[in-house]
């Protein structure tokens, strides 16, 4: 129980550790700490005559006045006021109780405020006791403080949710398990369930989780205070995937597009930590963690479904996945001489395996392919943190990351009827990166705050291939470009970069803090990587730096207890720039190739307030204004051959996306048993390019709409009714042609759930919840539509 | 089968008459009782204790704090209870500290990594973006705002600003391994950040993209058309007049491999 706040604390510190020493010489049982020479007993207020009931005299001061800091979890001083064997066994500086002489035990004089710096309860953590309370505790030490309030060991309680519902779907189901992230059909199992054991002073057992349909997580908890502990678990789940897809041309039958297939990834995870909490040692994790993906999910490389003539029906695809990554993990934290210290290591073995048919792909052409990818990335961070005054706190960090990977690929295109099977069968990547960072953080200033930081990466790559693989495409098309050739395949990168923050807060004008903040990064990144084949090599050189500047200004203020207004502007701006070295290439054309810089510009604006007339209502109000604006200046490029200038130079605005989102939403207790809440949000979008203009583009545009709205009412002292309501709409189309496939997207979502949940005695409560979902999408001929209709019955059971 | 508006209106009409006459009907035929309801970031009988409280137990994260992005709202003093600092996230703590010492103290704080209600109090607009068809399963309690966010500013391994150590597309690459690996041939859009073609909390288009036609890909590519090139369309030097039709640079078997590729410079696969 030591709160010693400042540098006096140390000099009290050493005449403490006198006295214990002066006190050992008259004590065999025990170690008083307290410079007894300095303390005046005639001050103690006297003991109590009253034989002392420690539950009813006792127990109630430790649990107003000390366990907040002298409980099991993190105790100051090692001090703990739970049991009677560690109270008696004292803190790190020696016993505070001596039982039966109240008069010499610390703990008397410290609450009595007769040591100097070492008042408990400390100033501002609690009232000082009463001379009454010294008196019951000074009583309680001399009757030899006995502890009649046993700890508590073998607590338990149990909670498990039975629950047995299903849904069913009218419609196309695949959509709504991809939207809903659950299955039709009959579902149940445990909707949660949660098992504590406290079998000991120091020791509890937690198994919490939940199992129902495709959808499971186990978790297993055990700790031991001031020794360690075991977490584990298992947590596994589905995103499921219409098997719908593409953009289907008004005069399609919806059929047409469909996969016919049970898309879904499984996505899972099991692992194990062991952690060390003794008390002075560093906290140590050693943890094993195993991540996977495996499945097949839908994917938006779609290809032609529609017939050579009218190619504007494209179709859906699929890619099967098996992802698995084991993890080495390592954690240190510690605190020595007032430095924080913390360590993080991973160690990731990392297994890829993918995939996917392209049955339509560009006409009669069709691809197959597989990938596989394995690698090891070993990644160590170690972060250090100091207070060095008040006003005064850094941080610095350093991270090492090395990655070896190999990979094969295999790729067999079909022509008509001619196979072109090409493959890469080995090819090694190699990464490693250095960063490191320092950081300062400032207030020596009453409501001024600094901060800032400066971080520097590097990071080296390279990669080596060789196969035999489909002739690089070009401007030709097939078969030119399907037959196999030998290849090689290389690729160096080397990246410098460094960033600087900085962040500035004031809050001397009453009830408003003004905040401004900047980030700056500058980008270097040298960069080379080449196909060589005989027939005609790619080689590019993507040199490239860049400068961004990210910065922002903005207030908060709340100057009455029912407003808040805050506000402010951003604007991010990122210039990329090209050195050019060497000759253009003939052929290729990577990204790059005639492009000499590029601009990023974002702006934002976002102001909102926030209403609360009255305690029952609070309303916030939100706009965001954002534009971004992509620039690129080019240099004249022209095909070497056919001498088509194919696009003159010149600085130009490639792009542009602008939105506005404006957002309200409101929270009503209107009755002590009635609470809703409620939000909606409205944003316009559109994004052009430089050839909007052209019928094949088009600028793209549309609004989308959502809220949400939810009440609860208390019907009676063991019954709730809740009721909710969530929504959006979204109507985007382009301006194109009617030549080219309908991109457009319109839908329209609600789904409502009412729900009745009455409480049977202490332990009993049931739940009955009914769900509304729809779904209607006219932009695809309504062949995603659902109606679905869900009811869930569940038991809560608790114990005790 | 495209909704008329008046169809909607009735919808939108008939969905709020239920609720207000439901609501009505309880209200009038419920039995009495004194028990209020606890509204989400509410804990039944505490009450706001302010920032200084929660320093003496979490050093660590309260020094910290004044240079995480939520310090922006945290002047210290502001009029409104509960609307900045730590109690506006993990809701009023005077019955967490009164537990301190004895258990079971975890039951009496909010704690958002657990309930993106506490976030979403104030981040509005990301509530609906989760509401959108395509969205990362948050409301539906299989990832949490912390998985990606840090609140505070000061996990080393979580680009949230502040004291972090921040590194680009760091996040995403927590779970994303597959696209974030390093290739052969790099898609230089990565070194944007995965923000510039995905929007993360949720979007009306598959795969999260930001927009769900070629705009998504011409916002850079674009170029300028030559005097010479005639009806063509040249990206690069290729005239791409024929495949734009196809709706996206992405789909009819073309720039399928889009995050990078190891074997095919223009990302074909």
């Amino acid at each position: 129980m030591r709160h010693g706040p400042n540098g006096s604390h140390l000099a009290s510190r050493v005449a403490r550790v006198a006295g214990v020493l002066l006190l050992s010489c008259g004590t065999l049982l025990a170690e008083p700490k307290t410079a007894e020479s300095k303390i005046d007993e005639s001050q103690l207020p006297p003991a109590s005559t009253n034989r002392i009931d420690f539950a009813r005299d006792i127990q109630p001061i430790f649990d107003t006045s000390c366990l907040r800091c002298h409980g099991p979890a993190k105790p100051k001083s090692g001090f703990r006021l739970d049991s009677r064997a560690t109270a008696l066994k004292g803190g790190d500086d020696g016993v505070d109780i001596v039982p039966g002489n109240s008069a010499k035990s610390p703990l008397i004089h410290f609450t009595a405020g007769l040591v100097e710096d070492m008042q408990m309860p400390p100033e501002g953590k609690g009232e000082p006791l009463t001379a009454a309370q010294i008196g019951l505790l000074r009583a309680w030490i001399d009757q030899g403080a006995p502890w009649n309030s046993a700890p508590p060991t073998n607590l338990y309680s149990v909670s498990f949710s039975p629950v047995v519902g299903g849904t069913t779907v009218s419609g196309d189901a695949k959509k709504f398990r991809e939207l809903n992230w659950r299955p039709e059909g009959v579902n149940g199992g445990l909707g949660e369930f949660q098992l504590f054991q406290q079998t000991g002073p120091d020791t509890a057992v937690l198994l919490s989780g939940h199992a129902l349909r495709d959808d499971h997580k186990i978790d297993l908890s055990i700790e031991q205070t001031d020794l360690g502990f075991i977490h584990s678990g298992w947590e596994e789940y589905r995103k499921y995937y219409d098997n719908l897809g593409g953009f289907r041309h008004a005069a399609s039958t919806p059929e047409a597009l469909s996969l016919d297939q049970d898309l879904h990834l499984t996505l899972g995870k099991a692992w194990v930590d062991f952690g060390v909490s003794l008390p002075h040692w560093p906290r140590l994790v050693f943890g094993y963690e195993y991540d996977y993906k495996r499945g097949d999910e839908a994917s938006t490389a779609w290809g032609v479904a529609g017939t050579a003539a009218d190619a504007r029906n494209i179709g859906p695809a699929s890619r099967g996945l098996r992802e698995g990554t084991h993890v080495l993990k390592f954690d240190l934290d510690a605190e020595v001489k007032g430095v924080t210290i913390e360590d993080r290591f991973r160690g990731e073995f990392y297994s890829l395996n993918t995939h996917y048919t392209n049955s339509g792909a560009r006409g009669p052409l069709s691809q197959n392919v597989d990938e596989t990818d394995h690698y090891f990335q070993g990644a160590n961070t170690i972060r250090l943190e100091k207070q060095f005054k008040n006003w005064m706190f850094a941080s610095a960090g350093y991270l090492y990351s090395h990655l070896d990977a190999d990979s094969s690929f295999t790729n067999v295109t079909r022509f008509f009827n001619t196979s072109f099977a090409g493959s890469a069968p080995s090819i090694t990547l190699e990464r490693e990166s250095h960063v490191a960072n320092v950081n300062l953080l400032l207030g020596p200033f009453d409501g001024l705050t600094l901060s800032g930081g400066a971080q520097t990466e590097w990071t080296r790559q390279q990669g080596f291939g060789s196969g035999n693989l489909n002739e690089i495409p070009f401007s030709r098309t097939p078969p030119l470009t399907l037959a196999i050739v030998s290849t090689t395949l290389n690729a160096d990168y080397d990246e410098r970069s460094a960033m600087e923050t900085a962040a500035l807060r004031y809050t001397k004008i009453p009830f408003t803090v003004l905040f401004a903040e900047v980030r700056l990064e500058q980008d270097s990144i040298g960069q080379t990587d080449s196909d060589l084949q005989s027939t005609g090599n790619f080689a590019e050189n993507t040199d490239f730096s860049s400068q961004l500047t990210d910065f922002r200004v903005g207030f908060s203020t709340s100057p009455w207890r029912w407003m808040t207004f805050s506000a402010h502007y951003r604007r991010y701006e990122n210039d990329s720039h090209y050195p050019r070295t060497g000759p253009p290439q003939p052929d290729a054309g990577g990204y790059p190739d005639f492009f000499r810089s590029r601009e990023l510009l974002t702006d934002e604006t976002e102001t909102k307030l926030v209403v609360r007339p009255c305690n029952w209502l609070k309303t916030t109000l939100s706009c965001q204004f954002l534009t971004t604006d992509f620039r690129d200046d080019a240099n004249a490029a022209s095909n070497v051959t056919s001498h088509v200038v194919f696009s003159p130079a010149g600085n130009t605005l490639t792009g542009r996306f602008e939105s506005e989102i404006y957002s309200i939403a409101t929270v009503l207790t209107p009755h002590p048993r009635v609470y809703f809440t409620g939000s909606f949000s409205y944003e316009p979008s559109q994004t052009r390019d430089l050839n909007s203009h052209s019928p094949t583009i088009g600028p793209y545009h549309g609004d989308t709409y959502s809220a949400d709205a939810s009440s609860t009412y208390v019907l009676s002292q063991n019954a709730d009714f809740s009721l909710g309501w969530n929504f959006s709409e979204a109507s985007y189309a382009q301006k194109n042609g009617p030549t080219v496939v309908p991109v457009d997207i319109r839908y329209q979502e609600h789904g409502v759930e009412a729900a009745l949940a009455r409480r049977f005695g202490k332990n009993v409560t049931a739940r009955l919840q009914y769900n509304f979902d729809y779904y209607h999408e006219p932009s695809s001929g309504g062949a995603a539509d659902f109606r679905a209709h869900t009811v869930f019955a569940t038991l809560n059971l608790r114990l005790p | 089968m495209r909704h008329s508006k008046l169809s909607r209106v009735k919808i939108f009409g008939a969905l709020t008459l239920a609720a207000c006459t439901g609501t009505l009907l309880l209200l009038f035929n419920s039995c009495s009782t004194d028990r209020a309801v606890v509204a989400p970031l509410e804990i039944e009988g505490a009450t706001f204790v302010g920032d200084k409280s929660c320093r003496d137990c979490h050093p660590n994260i309260s020094r910290v704090f004044p240079s995480s992005p939520h310090a922006r709202l945290s002047s210290g003093n502001s009029q409104m209870a509960g609307q900045s600092g730590c109690e506006s996230c993990h809701g009023p703590g005077s019955k967490h500290i009164a537990m301190a010492g004895r258990g079971g103290l975890e039951k009496f704080i909010i704690n958002p990594g657990k309930d993106p209600e506490a976030c979403f109090r104030c981040h509005q607009e990301t509530r609906a973006e989760f509401h959108l068809p395509q969205h990362h399963p948050v409301i539906e309690g299989k990832m949490s705002c912390v998985q990606c966010h840090d609140p505070h500013g000061m996990d080393i391994m979580k680009p949230a600003g502040g004291l972090a150590m921040a590194r680009q597309n760091e996040t995403c690459a927590q779970c994303h391994r597959e696209q974030t690996r390093p290739f052969i041939f790099e898609h230089a859009a990565m070194r944007e950040g995965c923000t510039v073609c995905h929007s993360p909390h949720g979007s009306i288009n598959a795969k999260m993209l930001v927009q769900r036609d070629m705009n998504l890909c011409l916002k850079c590519h674009a170029q300028m058309q030559g005097p010479s090139v005639g009806p063509g369309f040249y990206i690069g030097n290729v005239d791409h007049s024929g495949f734009l039709r196809f709706g996206t640079c992405w789909t009819a078997g073309c720039h399928t491999a889009i995050h990078s590729s190891n074997t095919q410079p223009f990302y074909f696969y």
